[in-house]
């Protein structure tokens, strides 16, 4: 099962820092409007792709040195 | 008598420290570091961010020390003299301009806020982070030599941010600038009020911010760093602050749409809560914390009276508890230097309120006393982990603007409730 | 007994910083004892207020800094990593003076 925009933002917000979430959005906002998912429509449940994934984890260790978990990458 | 040093007043019925027309307010490197490096998040995909941050500081130093000048006849030598005590004196660091001249030149330091203050929070940066500094270097030196502002630019190869042992700038003429500069709004649309003295504290209001403003917070002699309440402070320009958050939020709206504002809005006001949490929580652990307000608190509320009242010391305008309790705060600001810097500069009315660091700063206050329970605990260690831990509470304070003198309000108004 | 709880607030890259809570309320005699370890400022924000309290700062080089506030129970330590031993000098300085105290 695809991981959400709602997994990986608790993940984030819990485990990082509570804005980490807010930062990644920031960082990779195209990202997110390319595939139709625009900020103020944004829902939890909303899946991530691969690619979308692979992209927030390089922006994760950029800002924090960290990495999301293997079961979000895989 | 020409005056050889920049130094400036605070005008108690404005609550503002103002140098040569410039308004000075005290922030820390905490707030320095992460608003700038929130703004730098959109720079892979929004053109002009570096470009503001330098050129805002650019803009205000040659307003500045132009005025300063225009005032006092001072020779070269002397110019240089007084645009490197500033530096120093506002807590920015050490320059030296014996190799500058007209057409530019190189300036070496191997103290410089900003690249502190981005290792010290972020650790090693792979560019360069001292925008504010290319500014200020590039409209001081147009200021010393008459020129026109947007004449120079300053470009910065090494950074103690990025781990080198000194900062070093190189100023040259510009050529085919793509933007145009425009003067510093100086002091904006002030309002003239009066500091308060609430009944419901014993804290004296008035007795904190006449000691807090005599205090002799400037860079130190071998640094040009204040350090100060566990933090590194600066006297730095509010319209530096504003210039830098409201031009953002213009390149942002314009390339990514207006919807999408919440999230610019939600960082920058995050940028005032990590303000708070470190600054306002170091002064409320520091000697004097204890020796001026600690006698006179006898209760939570009375510790928010006592960080109110050095808030109206900061040159931030004046900060007014209207409503208080365990669960609500709201809080009235008059003459507030986001909206000063707004009015004075803008001319459309902006599309969401803009007291960014107001609300950020009201929230972290009530979390630091409410949630983090700062009174009963200390001494704490204000640090990444309590950040995170207090954040993650239910009971986390958040902000919201419910009245902007930018959209037509006589005063701001913010309020912070528990989650 | 206790003298002092002591707690460790800050650990830099060159120094620490320690907030020492003191079993008695900082007076006359500590401050003397005290400036003997470096140079004392006094910094009278007394004169603002009859309520606010002196605040004090002893230091000497990049070695050491002692700071408080008269008649408080708080008194902050920020040692250089090169020179631990100055901590254990603060400690025995305030031992001698909480126990020299009359009862």
């Amino acid at each position: 099962m695809q991981t959400t925009i709602g997994d990986v933002k608790n993940y984030l917000n819990q485990k990082i820092t509570s804005m980490a979430w807010q930062r990644i959005q920031m960082r990779l906002l195209p990202e997110f409007n390319k595939r139709g998912i625009f900020l103020h429509a944004i829902t939890d449940s909303m899946q991530i792709d691969r690619d979308l994934m692979a992209a927030i984890n390089t922006a994760v260790n950029t800002l924090y040195n960290e990495s999301l978990p293997s079961e979000f990458l895989n | 008598m020409s005056i050889k040093i920049l130094r400036g007043e605070f005008y108690p019925d404005r609550n503002a420290y103002v140098a040569a027309g410039e308004p000075a307010i005290f922030h820390c490197h905490h707030y320095n570091s992460y608003l700038q490096a929130v703004l730098l998040d959109a720079s892979s995909y929004i053109d002009g961010i570096e470009t503001l941050l330098a050129d805002s500081a650019q803009e205000i130093a040659h307003t500045q020390f132009k005025a300063f000048y225009g005032s006092n006849s001072l020779n070269e030598e002397e110019r240089k003299k007084a645009v490197e005590d500033y530096f120093k004196f506002a807590g920015f660091g050490k320059i030296d301009l014996k190799g500058i001249d007209a057409t530019g030149g190189v300036v070496e330091t191997s103290s410089d806020h900003y690249g502190v203050a981005f290792k010290s929070k972020f650790g090693i940066n792979k560019k360069p982070v001292s925008y504010f500094t290319c500014g200020y270097l590039a409209g001081a030196i147009e200021a010393i030599y008459d020129m026109e502002l947007g004449s120079l630019e300053a470009n910065q190869d090494l950074c103690i941010g990025k781990g080198d042992e000194i900062s070093r700038f190189t100023i040259i003429r510009s050529n085919n600038r793509k933007n145009k500069l425009i003067a510093s709004q100086q002091e904006g649309n002030y309002q003239l009020h009066s500091l308060i003295q609430p009944d419901t504290t014993k804290v004296d209001y008035t007795a904190i911010r006449q000691a807090l403003t005599n205090m002799p917070l400037e860079g130190a002699e071998n640094t040009g760093l204040i350090d100060a309440f566990g933090v590194l402070l600066t006297r730095h320009y509010a319209n530096y602050y504003c210039n830098i958050s409201y031009g953002f939020l213009d390149l942002f709206t314009t390339q990514m749409g207006i919807d999408q504002i919440e999230i610019a809005k939600e960082l920058m006001t995050e940028a005032g809560h990590v303000c708070a949490f470190n600054t306002f929580g170091g002064i409320m652990q520091s000697n004097e914390w204890n020796a001026m307000i600690k006698p006179m608190l006898s209760s939570k509320e009375d510790w928010i009276h006592g960080i109110t009242a050095v808030v109206n010391s900061f040159g931030w305008g004046f900060w007014e508890i209207q409503e208080l309790t365990d669960e609500k705060i709201i809080m009235k600001i008059t003459g507030g230097y986001e909206a000063n810097a707004y009015l004075g500069r803008y001319k459309e009315k902006p599309s969401i309120p803009i007291s960014f660091l107001a609300s950020g700063g009201v929230a972290g206050l009530m979390n630091l006393v409410y949630v983090l329970d700062l009174p009963g605990r200390t001494p704490v260690t204000l640090d990444e982990n309590l950040y995170r831990e207090i954040s993650n509470k239910p009971e986390f304070f958040k902000a919201k603007q419910l009245k902007c003198r930018a959209l037509g309000d006589e005063f701001d108004l913010i309020e912070a409730v528990k989650g | 007994m206790k003298v002092f709880q002591c707690k460790e607030i800050r650990n830099c890259r060159r120094f620490y910083r320690y907030c020492y809570t003191l079993n008695a309320p900082i007076d006359a005699i500590l401050m003397d004892k005290l400036s003997l370890l470096g140079f004392i400022e006094v910094n009278k924000l007394s004169e603002y207020s009859p309520q606010f309290r002196d605040t004090f700062k002893i230091s000497f080089d990049d070695q050491i800094e002692i700071s408080g506030t008269v008649s408080d129970k708080q008194l902050y330590l920020t040692v250089s990593k090169q020179y631990p031993e100055l901590k254990k000098v603060l400690e025995d300085t305030i031992i001698e003076w909480f126990t020299s105290k009359p009862t």
